[in-house]
């Protein structure tokens, strides 16, 4: 009797608790749907472990839509559940909690790349990027990323926060801006902090591991990517020093132009076209900041014919530096400069 | 005599009405395909525009049907908290972007981006958030043109390019949008009219301004608001790298080089994040939120009165220059506007690292 009477508090208990047996719900990221058997009116759902009513009342439900179906009835949050995050399903007078696991299988997040890739970068670099493994958080994201000098201190307002941070549309490419504040010579914080990279010293990009991906999974491991300065670079990008090798026709080996100037790649790839007889051709874009080599891949076989390489005058270096202008210039100097520059090539194919 | 006055007066109320009728003739009910909010504002008649980034479109909702919210006492303490409750979640997964206050009926709207790349739209009600759908409604909507060259692909095929509006805002039948790209550090100033047309000529322009009359740069615009000064037009732009710049509305044509007059340098450690304009007996002052300073006011009138741009050097360390401001005992204040004539609403993290909103009154001013 005894023992009868435990099981019927231990039910009891679960009762009052909300201890209710997971396999009553279903659940992914997208939605959680409980049977109809149960009860479903004024169905709720809240973040955390809630057990009683007094909680119940005192917090927020989540904002989603409720639809009964004819098994059961399906909660649609707003956003994704969290992973690894409490959740608790209110209908009539009971609870059901539930947790979305993080598979194993899931590997967490990392930096497969970081560019300019090359050690040695102008002390007035404008932007740098990042390539990550997966969709990164785009939320707070500066809060993760700074550059800090010899001594490993940070440097202060060394990025340019931005409100929507640049990402590429697969959320896998971040565009890092350093101050230009701070790049702009006679500007107020250029003249008093001074640039945010002294020539020759040595420098790292900090990638914290607090960083998180777009499912709200840490990055497996902080980045520290060290590189050196040289002097600044306050020549323009010139189209005469490239080196153009010529054309195979009936082939798809690729174009390969030598620019004898670290380019800004994102700026390379808006800028840079080939076309024959006015028409375009497309391909592919890789550039190699080690040996400044282009390499333009159609997809098909080269004609023979004078093929003409077009660029816009927005073409920057890593300084941000275009073919027409510095990117902070002199007042005095700019009106003698001649503006217009050469902004194509001409290639023969045979 | 009094037949003559009922045809003048049904006349009256005919045109009205097809005034009022004007900038949503040819909105649309359904699916604007809204991507992501970067920028918001609104212009006349509850139309709400919306700066879609990811889209690179502008699209004009229609909110003129949305109830009146009850804004009596206007306080969120925990905005983060509030939100985290909503969305179950927490608050590093999700950032408000943007805050807009309806002029007809003082509804205050934020702007929300969670970090699965779903933008989510607000209204502030008796203290709560409520949500309000951007998944079906009256819109209209323009592409931004140029805004992606389509055909820039990289050794994957894939696009690189991003563009990014920074701020938008309507004023005397067009839609200004400011933004900047990770292809080149520029200005990207366009007007756009609106009821938007299919055959309008977006005005495209370079903004320059110099650095103390010795550099000068086409640099990219972080905040801006119109304001008529000396009776004309004019833009007050905050950029990227700190200074305070006017320019002219009139020279809004396509191509141009404009070159803005620096007026202030605001400061070293500082961004300005908003900025509004208000007006208290008579005088008129522009009301300026900041990354790292306390919230600005600026009379107007010296700004009209401020000559030539701005060519001296800063002395002091966090030094500013320019025209006067005075510090207004508001910090951290990452969201402002206009709520009334006398009333404005911010968003604002206090010492204790809360992010509450609240409104102030023109006491300050």
């Amino acid at each position: 009797m005894r023992y009868i009477f435990g099981i019927f508090l231990l039910i009891g208990f679960l009762k009052v608790a909300g201890q209710q047996p997971p396999e009553n719900l279903s659940y992914t990221t997208a939605h959680v749907s409980i049977s109809n058997a149960y009860a479903t009116s004024g169905l709720k759902v809240f973040k955390g472990d809630i057990a009683d009513y007094n909680r119940v009342h005192n917090t927020t439900p989540i904002i989603g839509t409720t639809k009964k179906g004819d098994v059961s009835t399906t909660f649609t949050p707003l956003v994704p559940f969290d992973q690894e995050t409490p959740y608790t399903l209110v209908c009539d007078d009971q609870f059901f909690h539930f947790e979305i696991k993080r598979s194993k299988d899931q590997p967490a997040m990392t930096v497969s790349g970081i560019y300019p890739s090359i050690d040695e970068v102008p002390a007035n670099i404008l932007k740098w990027y990042i390539q990550f493994s997966q969709p990164v958080n785009p939320v707070k994201i500066y809060e993760h990323i700074n550059f800090l000098d010899h001594v490993g201190k940070p440097i202060d307002r060394s990025i340019l926060h931005l409100g929507a941070p640049l990402l590429s549309e697969d959320g896998t490419l971040l565009t890092v801006w350093i101050e230009p504040g701070r790049q702009k010579r006679m500007l107020g914080p250029n003249r008093h902090l001074g640039s945010v990279f002294e020539p020759h010293r040595q420098y790292t990009l900090l990638i914290a591991d607090t960083l998180k991906d777009a499912d709200g999974v840490p990055i497996a491991r902080g980045v520290r990517h060290t590189f050196t300065t040289t002097d600044s670079d306050r020549t323009k990008p010139a189209l005469a020093n490239w080196v153009v090798a010529a054309l195979q026709a009936d082939t798809r080996q690729p174009l390969k132009i030598t620019s004898n100037d670290h380019l800004d790649y994102g700026s390379l790839l808006d800028a840079f076209s080939i076309s024959l007889d006015g028409h375009r051709v497309e391909g592919a874009l890789t550039y190699d900041s080690e040996t400044t080599t282009i390499h333009f891949t159609p997809i098909d076989k080269w004609k023979k014919g004078i093929y003409t390489i077009q660029l816009e005058y927005q073409l920057e270096d890593l300084a941000g530096n275009n073919l027409y202008h510095l990117f902070d210039r002199p007042i005095e100097k700019q009106k003698k400069e001649v503006v217009f520059e050469e902004l194509t090539l001409s290639v023969v194919c045979k | 005599m009094r037949h003559l006055s009922l045809l003048f007066l049904s006349l009256l109320m005919t045109s009205s009405v097809l005034w009022s009728n004007n900038f949503t003739d040819d909105f649309v009910t359904g699916d604007p395909g809204i991507e992501s909010v970067h920028a918001m504002a609104f212009g006349p008649e509850s139309i709400l525009f919306v700066g879609d980034s990811e889209a690179a479109q502008v699209v004009a909702i229609d909110l003129s049907d949305q109830k009146k919210a009850v804004n009596d006492g206007m306080i969120i303490k925990d905005l983060e908290q509030e939100l985290s409750n909503l969305l179950g979640t927490t608050s590093d997964q999700f950032q408000i972007i943007d805050m807009a206050v309806d002029p007809i009926n003082q509804n205050v709207y934020l702007a929300v981006n969670h970090s699965s790349g779903k933008s989510l739209l607000f209204l502030v009600n008796n203290n709560t958030l409520e949500p309000v759908s951007i998944d079906v409604v009256s819109y209209s909507k323009t592409e931004l043109q140029n805004a992606i060259a389509v055909d820039a692909k990289d050794g994957r095929g894939r696009s690189l390019r991003k563009w990014a509006i920074s701020d938008l805002r309507y004023a005397d039948g067009k839609v200004m949008v400011s933004g900047l790209s990770n292809a080149e550090f520029a200005s990207t100033f366009r007007a756009i009219s609106f009821p938007f047309t299919e055959d309008d000529m977006q005005s495209s322009l370079e903004i320059y301004h110099a650095a103390h009359g010795q550099y000068e740069t086409n640099a990219p615009i972080k905040t801006f608001t119109p304001v008529t000064i000396n009776n004309k037009q004019q833009i007050l732009a905050s950029y990227t790298c700190t200074p305070l710049v006017v320019f002219p509305v009139d020279e809004l044509e396509d191509g141009k080089h404009i070159k803005g007059r620096t007026v202030a340098e605001l400061g070293n450690w500082n961004t300005p994040l908003d900025i509004i304009e208000m007006e208290k007996e008579g005088q008129r002052y522009i009301l300026m939120a900041n990354s790292n300073r306390a919230l600005m006011k600026i009379k107007v009138s010296d700004i009209e009165s401020f000559g030539d741009s701005l060519t001296e050097k800063v002395q002091e360390r966090a030094g500013t220059a320019g025209i006067d401001f005075i510090n207004l005992p508001f910090v951290n204040v990452q969201q402002l506007d206009k709520l009334n004539e006398s009333t404005f609403v911010m968003i604002q993290r206090d010492a204790n690292g809360i992010l509450g909103l609240k409104t102030s009154n023109n006491r300050w001013l």
